[in-house]
């Protein structure tokens, strides 16, 4: 890690500002310890913009942003500070003192609770970035209108891919499926796609490269029987490719599960001591948002713990 | 009188007639306003694309007049959000659409078809039932909108035939748009 | 003058806000829902309707909330 950057000592730095994160930040801030929590997307995670929720114990039909707007406040009245605009860039996390470099700083800390949640896997090619919103696209109906009679690949094999191929189909004046295995959708609508004559499925193919100048022009495909390349003409590409857990920072320190989950228990202890995992991002059976709230307690309160018997040795 | 007799400003500020939808089977809904979808959108958006070639007109009149409604997903993968959702049917001019200051159009809607209740079987009645009755225990003693994606189905002749409310999805209402069309 | 291009109810739109507010940046909020007249201007600058749209001079814009982006236009 540099030694530029200033470094900043906090008992608690919480990543990830969910649900299962602002609960821990809430109550790390009410046993007085010093809390930093970083976001690097919304405050609010998943929920930020679920506009009803309807299973939240207590409030029977509560917008998302109202939740979390005031479980923020009730973090922050308790003296967490909640950063959302400082960038993560790399953390250490094996050795008693826990570093959180961000784009800033580097932070030093007793205690890390990894809160990261999941994403909507992005495509896999470091030129994705180029092109977001310039050719490469997660959401069918929010940007399908925009390849009207133009041509369009989809990435991926699971439902949502196949429901979004079917739905562009609309506007598409060619659609390619591309899919690195077999298609894993439902039958019907599989077929409903191949009846399609718009639609050519490419399966046991990957996407090698995106190419274009200033935006998405053609992608290289790479057929895994034949073992060859071909450059594919493309207006368009639509990702979907399934969800996965924020993790790839954590995977050198921490022990992950096979589904790429942080392996830690009801007690949401990592196998390195002073490291938490709380939320959707810890491997487990049920996730939802109250047992997110229940993670993050869970993690603060140990923290809280181990944190003062490292004190009182 | 029919729903021809009345009048709304587009999105993009144009006087329209509903006369203009003569002969065409229309279905009118209160939308909401929120970035990223919500199930109703898509299915309302499949039904249009569905029907559209048929005769069938989607007329969306988004009001903010009750909290907005069901989870969205894809607000976190894109760093943006989009006005209107990039649905191809017709969207007008964002007004009240229940009370005192309710556009016309929907105090008519209304006075032709009252509130029946929800859809028992549908997930989402009883909690719409409670949170009505917690916050807006108003809104339950008329026949007025009760919530987003209340749906109110129009023959070619602009009769009301039908009122949906928020609990009847748009997919399970392909039969009776098609029997219209 | 910073014009943030917004509509209702946008967390994006919230957090652009925000990092404005945090570096000091005066803005003037133009929401493309409410007014015609920003949506106009609004489709001109882009050719869409996808917000947060940051601009100075009318000209060059960010799409979203782009930190670096943002820093590079607004000289942060």
């Amino acid at each position: 890690m540099q030694n530029t950057k200033e470094h900043i000592a906090k008992d608690i730095v919480i990543i990830g500002a969910g649900m299962a994160g602002l609960t821990a930040a809430l109550y790390a801030g009410r046993m007085n310890l010093s809390v930093l929590l970083l976001e690097n997307a919304l405050v609010g995670g998943q929920i930020a913009n679920a506009t009803g929720i309807e299973n939240y114990p207590g409030l029977p039909h509560v917008a998302g942003r109202d939740l979390i707007g005031t479980l923020q406040q009730q973090a922050e009245s308790f003296g967490a500070v909640i950063d959302e605009f400082d960038t993560i860039e790399g953390v250490s996390l094996t050795a008693e003192r826990k570093l959180v470099e961000t784009e800033s700083c580097v932070y030093e800390a007793g205690c890390v609770i990894i809160a990261s949640g999941m994403e909507r896997r992005k495509l896999p090619l470091p030129e994705e970035k180029k092109y977001a919103g310039k050719g490469v696209h997660y959401c069918e109906l929010c940007d399908g209108h925009l390849y009207q009679d133009k041509v369009i690949a989809v990435m991926g094999g699971g439902n949502a891919a196949v429901d979004a191929a079917n739905y562009l189909t609309k506007h598409a004046k060619k659609l390619y499926l591309v899919h690195r295995s077999k298609l894993r959708a439902d039958e019907s609508s599989q077929e409903k796609l191949r009846s399609n004559e718009k639609v050519k499925i490419l399966l046991e193919t990957e996407v090698a490269a995106l190419k274009g100048e200033k935006r998405l022009e053609a992608i290289e495909i790479y057929d895994k029987a034949s073992g060859l390349k071909k450059e594919l003409a493309v207006d368009g590409i639509f990702v979907n490719i399934g969800v996965m857990p924020n993790t790839d920072m954590f995977k050198e320190d921490i022990r992950l599960a096979a589904d790429g989950r942080i392996e830690a228990g009801e007690d949401c202890r990592t196998n390195v001591p002073g490291v938490f995992a709380a939320g959707d991002v810890r491997s487990k059976e049920v996730r939802q948002l109250t047992t997110a709230a229940a993670d993050g307690t869970t993690a603060a309160i140990l923290a809280e713990k181990y944190l003062a018997k490292r004190k009182g040795q | 009188m029919s729903v021809y007799d009345f009048s709304a400003k587009t999105n993009s500020g144009e006087e329209k007639s509903l006369k203009d939808y003569a002969g065409k089977v229309l279905l009118i809904v209160n939308t909401a306003s929120k970035c990223g979808f919500t199930p109703q959108y898509k299915e309302l958006q499949e039904l249009y694309d569905k029907y559209q070639d048929k005769g069938l007109e989607i007329l969306g009149f988004p009001c903010n007049q009750f909290g907005a409604q069901e989870p969205g997903s894809n607000s976190e993968v894109q760093q943006f959000c989009r006005r209107n959702y990039g649905v191809s049917f017709q969207i007008f001019e964002k007004g009240d659409v229940r009370g005192e200051t309710a556009q016309p159009l929907f105090k008519y809607l209304t006075a032709e078809k009252g509130f029946k209740g929800f859809d028992k079987e549908h997930e989402l009645s009883a909690i719409l039932m409670d949170a009505l009755k917690k916050h807006y225990p108003e809104y339950l003693e008329d026949e007025g909108i009760k919530w987003n994606f209340t749906k109110f189905l129009i023959d070619r002749e602009g009769n009301v035939v039908e009122r949906y409310e928020p609990t009847t999805s748009p997919s399970a209402m392909s039969e009776a748009i098609e029997k219209l069309l | 003058m910073v014009k943030v291009y917004s509509i209702n109810n946008c967390p994006w739109c919230d957090k652009v806000k925000k990092y404005l507010k945090s570096r000091q940046v005066d803005y003037v909020e133009c929401n493309i829902e409410e007014s015609e007249a920003f949506l106009a201007e609004c489709q001109a600058l882009t050719n869409d309707e996808a917000v947060p749209v940051v601009t100075v001079d009318g000209k060059e814009y960010v799409l979203g909330f782009d930190k670096g982006k943002l820093d590079a236009l607004l000289g942060l």
